[in-house]
């Protein structure tokens, strides 16, 4: 009898009953929704290839808060709309990295610079592949060599040999919220497009003399694309 | 005063009879398992004894205790990342000690009246207290107007560590005189006082621990 209490009691001691909390906290993940990665190197010299990542959301030096982000820009330029995803680091005004589409026609007189869904969706049809001369119809790279010691970005359409092109490999809609600093809010529609790229790159200086030439491979981007 | 002369075999054992008075000792209990690390902490409290019958006898306690060295810690964390920029929110809650006030209710068993020893056994209900002061801190950052939830910092730590629990108790009691007597225990507590899926860890919190105690009947 007192083995079998004994016994009882280490099976009850063993078998200690749990329970869940409720209404826990939401957590949400770090994910990487937009970046662009690859490999640039200088074309002039035998320097190995520089992997870059720039994932919006990662800090930019790890003992700051600045991180990553991106934005779109929309203008006419020589009569023709163009987009751009612009990556930034800590400057607002020089971007690490940019990706312009230039629509195939022109602009109709009085046609507002954004793009709306449609003509969003009509320019980047998963497979469609853009050269990087940046002409209409087609794409340009710019980037923010780190080798450049002139504050002018290497430009693919400027390549002394231009080569390279840009794929889009899915696109999908983003909807997100932005709260303005007067606390109202702003509904955001953009679409979401992965790319992969390479290309060649060129900088001149103001003179248009070629002073420098780069090239990035293996590149693949995930670009935030706004439209009306 | 207390009667310190221990007694005789040829007498009865007075402890054995129906009184009330103090309990002041230690208890060893485990605050980590892996690896085992052990705290010990005071206990104070009384208790009532009541005979049932030549052998059987009703003890009911009251005690509070404290046990310290605990290193449990939530966290919880909200990203929220947008192309303009991302938000981070973080709370973290923490438990370094515990007080516990029980009320065991135990059945005493001695072989004879002449007898010192006696074995208990019985249940252990508790209610256990945590200082706020160390449990609950809260961080947050956002970068261009992206702000993650406030929901890290709103978690409590009620809702991770359960208040109440039952255990089990095994003890044996030595009559150091007719007045005082020494009590080990081995206390077992039931309910795993630590919700997994709060500390996102599947290590037992239990009540549990060696007691040992002097009591002084009045």
């Amino acid at each position: 009898m007192k083995k079998i209490l004994l016994f009882l009691f280490a099976l009850i001691a063993f078998s200690a009953c749990k329970r869940d909390a409720e209404d826990l906290p939401t957590e949400r993940p770090f994910t990487r929704d937009f970046y662009a990665q690859g490999e640039w190197r200088d074309s002039t010299t035998d320097v190995n290839p520089v992997i870059f990542d720039y994932t919006v959301g990662k800090s930019i030096e790890p003992r700051f808060f600045n991180v990553y982000r991106c934005r779109t820009h929309v203008e006419i330029l020589d009569g023709y709309k163009t987009i751009r995803c612009e990556f930034l680091d800590a400057s607002d005004t020089n971007p690490v990295l940019t990706f312009r589409f230039t629509a195939a026609l022109p602009a109709q007189p009085g046609e507002p610079a954004g793009w709306t869904r449609a003509e969003l969706e009509a320019l980047l049809v998963p497979g469609k592949v853009f050269q990087v001369s940046g002409a209409p119809g087609e794409a340009e790279i710019v980037m923010k060599t780190p080798f450049q010691a002139f504050s002018f970005p290497a430009r693919s359409r400027l390549s002394p040999a231009p080569a390279g092109q840009v794929t889009v490999m899915a696109s999908e809609d983003y909807i997100w919220t932005q709260e303005r600093i007067d606390g109202s809010v702003v509904e955001r529609k953009a679409k979401k497009v992965r790319l992969t790229f390479d290309a060649t790159l060129g900088v001149v200086d103001y003179t248009q003399a070629v002073i420098g030439q780069a090239e990035v491979q293996k590149g693949e981007a995930v670009v935030y694309l706004e439209y009306l | 005063m207390l009667n310190v002369a221990p007694p005789t075999d040829s007498t009865a054992i007075r402890f054995h009879q129906a009184g009330f008075g103090p309990i002041i000792g230690a208890q060893v209990s485990p605050v980590d398992h892996q690896p085992l690390r052990l705290a010990a902490g005071p206990v104070l409290g009384c208790f009532w004894l009541q005979p049932l019958n030549h052998h059987w006898a009703l003890q009911v306690e009251f005690q509070g205790r404290i046990t310290p060295g605990y290193r449990l810690t939530a966290t919880f964390t909200d990203t929220l990342v947008r192309p303009a920029g991302i938000g981070t929110s973080r709370g973290e809650i923490n438990v370094r000690s515990v007080a516990y006030l029980e009320l065991p209710v135990l059945l005493r068993w001695h072989g004879s009246k002449k007898s010192r020893h006696a074995w208990l056994a019985g249940v252990r209900p508790s209610v256990n207290f945590l200082n706020r002061r160390q449990t609950e801190n809260f961080w947050s950052a956002a970068s261009y107007n992206v702000v993650a939830s406030t929901e890290p910092g709103e978690a409590q730590v009620r809702q991770g560590f359960h208040r109440f629990d039952l255990g089990l108790i095994l003890g044996w009691s030595c009559a150091l005189s007719d007045r005082l007597s020494l009590d080990v225990r081995y206390n077992q507590g039931l309910f795993d006082l630590s919700a997994d899926n709060f500390f996102k860890s599947d290590e037992y919190t239990l009540n549990s621990g060696l007691q040992c105690t002097l009591r002084a009947k009045l």
